[in-house]
């Protein structure tokens, strides 16, 4: 086991560059997911960490060791690809084993490792299998298995659950967390669904356009983004966004709607973006159990049923939004009426013309 | 329910244009249009595949002289069946054959594979040039490599014994140290001795780069994951070919191989024309296809060509039987 040191790391494709100045430190045994959009370099990143990519710049560091020029096998990691990456025309037993064999490990040690790893794995009637034969969440299970058995410092995972269905990628997912808590090695994965970030995640990473936009731990990034670009990307329904003005430190304008706040803001520009996600809004004053409570009032387009909630499509001027509120809550407001919506102030954001957000003072 | 909307657009009326050939020929016709495009494949296929073929089988149980018509035809049971198996002649065909089939055979294929490695992981910009040159012998007119090739061979002017004695004739003072594993003066490659290795050798030269194509092909199918993963589990390069690349390949080393046989068993082309057309001296270059050939248009005996037609064919089925058990995949 050991800690995962990314330095200035840079990786460009002649102009283009992929991954700009990418600085992380990983802890030992600490799960890190990083996040993004396709195209946002964290794949590159992984590759660059497992050795499958050169790197442009920067210094990479598992452990003390600086593995830049180190072979994949010589920085002792293992890696669980998206297409799972199983040799076909080898069994289960074969797959799991392959990495020992080539490290001529001893026999009696490959049969024990093996063992021990479909044990955990589940594998055990499967292991004469050919992966043709086996179901994606097995397949999944064979890939992870064949990253265990050699006992790496690192476990990285890329996009490992994106070919299975919903169902079983739920199950997967607690599989892998359930793994790393009996392993407790350090595990770096690579993902675009925010859900099995949120629920896999000491740490989030998130990253866009090959730069690092937020660290965090899942509840400081869902609570407190600290920009547009984090706030939009992580939470379903994404965060509500809507044009506003500062006009006075403690003064918000939302069209001809004002709402007055007991935080100070300072900006520069009064122009700004005002923040709040869908779960937030509530339909009647009681249900908001804070100190400071606003509300406004906003136009009822149209409403979805999803069971327990309500997805209201509202317009505040030209803005839309949605509120997601609890059936039970749900007053009988009718399409084309006008409806009043309450929130805590400590629930909303507000973002500067440069997205970036402003805090309130203390 | 919805309210309906005012001002709704009326339903429109769509004009498609029929079918060019349903307005000529009407439905009828329509529906036998697609067996009368099919019908000239059939039609040749019968009359210069499938008639030849079951006309041959009859034949072969019959004396025949095409020049005394059809009515010369004499049933004699399986005399051709053993007069053909019985025949000094065919028998060293048969041996040539498998003699050349696996001298160039074999040779194609142990570097096909590791040739199509070659170009697949190392070459980048360079490669359909190079896969080119390598595929310029397959279609290459035969009459071509054969004049080519007899000018190389040629004993008093070709480049080949130029060479050879040159190295041969190499001296220090008086002493030629080479001498003993180089030839000092011509060589004849019109003898028997030479025959079967010639015509192997341009057999080899001709095929190894369809092979090579055919491998190339394969191997740019096996996903660029497996490799990396065998990356990270450790495998170098030579492990990752024996442990990846080479079990990856054998359902295409099973199609490859029994090309190969099929090709390498009916040769005729190259032996042919290497030899005039003779099967050279002491019959060392003749192949059991020119031995066929030789005997239905040169003897006239068309009941014995097809005879050996068939022990030929029965020979090709059995050894791709063989190559199936050995290569072909179970499941």
């Amino acid at each position: 086991m050991a800690q995962v040191t990314f330095k200035n790391l840079q990786k460009r494709y002649g102009q283009t560059e992929v991954v700009k100045s990418f600085d992380l430190e990983i802890k030992d045994g600490e799960f890190v997911v990083l996040l993004g959009p396709s195209g946002c370099g964290k794949s590159t990143t992984l590759r660059m960490l497992a050795g499958l990519e050169e790197i442009s710049g920067g210094e990479i560091y598992i452990g003390d060791t600086l593995v830049n020029d180190l072979h994949p096998i010589e920085r002792n990691i293992a890696m669980v690809f998206q297409s799972y990456a199983l040799y076909p025309h080898m069994t289960v037993r074969e797959n799991i084993a392959f990495s020992l064999k080539i490290g001529r490990v001893d026999k009696a040690l490959i049969e024990e490792r093996v063992k021990y790893a479909s044990d955990m794995l589940e594998l055990t009637p499967l292991l004469d299998r050919k992966p043709k034969a086996l179901s994606g969440g097995q397949r999944q299970r064979v890939a992870m298995g064949r990253a265990m058995v050699r006992t790496p410092e690192v476990f990285l995972f890329d996009e490992p659950l994106s070919n299975l269905d919903a169902k079983l990628r739920g199950q997967m997912r607690a599989e892998i967390k359930a793994l790393h808590q009996k392993l407790g090695t350090t595990t770096i994965y690579v993902t675009h669904d925010q859900v099995e970030a949120m629920t896999l995640a000491d740490r989030i990473v998130i990253l866009n356009g090959g730069i690092i936009e937020q660290i965090g731990t899942p509840k400081q990034i869902f609570e407190k983004p600290n920009n547009r670009f984090v706030a939009s990307f992580i939470g379903s329904p994404e965060m509500n966004q809507l044009s506003a003005e500062l006009t006075s430190s403690q003064q918000i304008a939302l069209g001809n709607q004002s709402i007055s706040t007991k935080a100070q803001f300072s900006c520069s520009e009064t122009h700004c973006n005002f923040g709040i996600r869908p779960s937030d809004l509530h339909l009647q004053e009681s249900s908001v159990d804070a100190p400071t409570v606003h509300s406004l009032e906003a136009l009822l387009n149209s409403q979805e049923l999803l069971g327990s909630t309500y997805h209201l499509h509202c317009t505040i001027g030209d803005d839309r939004f949605v509120a997601e509120v609890a059936t039970s809550e749900h007053l009988n407001t009718k399409e084309g009426e006008t409806l009043r919506l309450y929130f805590d102030e400590d629930r909303m954001h507000l973002f500067d013309h440069q997205d970036k957000v402003i805090l309130a003072q203390a | 329910m919805p309210s309906v909307v005012a001002n709704q657009p009326k339903p429109l009326e769509m004009k498609y244009r029929q079918g060019l050939l349903r307005k000529l020929f009407g439905a009828k016709a329509y529906k036998a249009a697609p067996y009368m495009f099919i019908s000239p494949f059939f039609i040749l296929f019968f009359i210069f595949g499938l008639f030849p073929m079951l006309f041959s089988i009859y034949l072969s149980f019959h004396a025949w002289d095409p020049v005394d018509g059809l009515g010369a035809m004499e049933w004699i049971g399986w005399e051709n069946y053993t007069f053909a198996l019985t025949d000094e002649w065919f028998h060293t065909s048969i041996y040539n054959t498998f003699w050349i089939a696996f001298a160039s055979g074999i040779p194609q294929h142990v570097l096909a594979i590791p040739l199509a490695y070659f170009i697949h992981s190392s070459l980048t910009k360079m490669r359909n040039s190079v896969v080119g040159v390598y595929f310029v012998p397959y279609i290459t007119s035969s009459v071509a490599i054969a004049l080519v090739f007899t000018s190389l061979f040629s004993r008093d002017f070709g480049v080949i014994n130029l060479v050879l004695t040159s190295i041969g004739n190499f001296s220090i003072g008086e002493f030629q140290p080479l001498a003993w594993l180089f030839p000092t003066e011509n060589v004849d490659w019109q003898r028997p001795e030479y025959t079967k290795p010639m015509i192997s050798f341009v057999v080899f030269w001709r095929y190894v780069g369809w092979n090579t194509v055919l491998y190339l092909a394969a191997m740019q199918t096996i996903p660029k994951d497996l490799y990396e993963a065998a990356t990270i589990d450790g495998a170098r390069r030579l492990q990752q070919f024996w442990y990846i690349t080479l079990p990856m390949l054998k359902p295409m080393m099973f199609l490859a191989v029994t090309l190969t046989i099929i090709g390498n068993l009916q040769l005729f082309e190259e032996p042919f024309i290497i030899t005039g057309g003779t099967g050279g001296l002491e019959q060392a270059g003749k192949t059991a296809a020119m031995h066929m050939y030789i005997t239905a248009f040169t003897e006239s005996d068309f009941g014995t060509a097809s005879a050996i037609s068939w022990i030929l064919f029965m020979v090709i089925a059995g050894l791709t039987w063989i190559n199936t058990k050995l290569l072909g995949s179970k499941d």
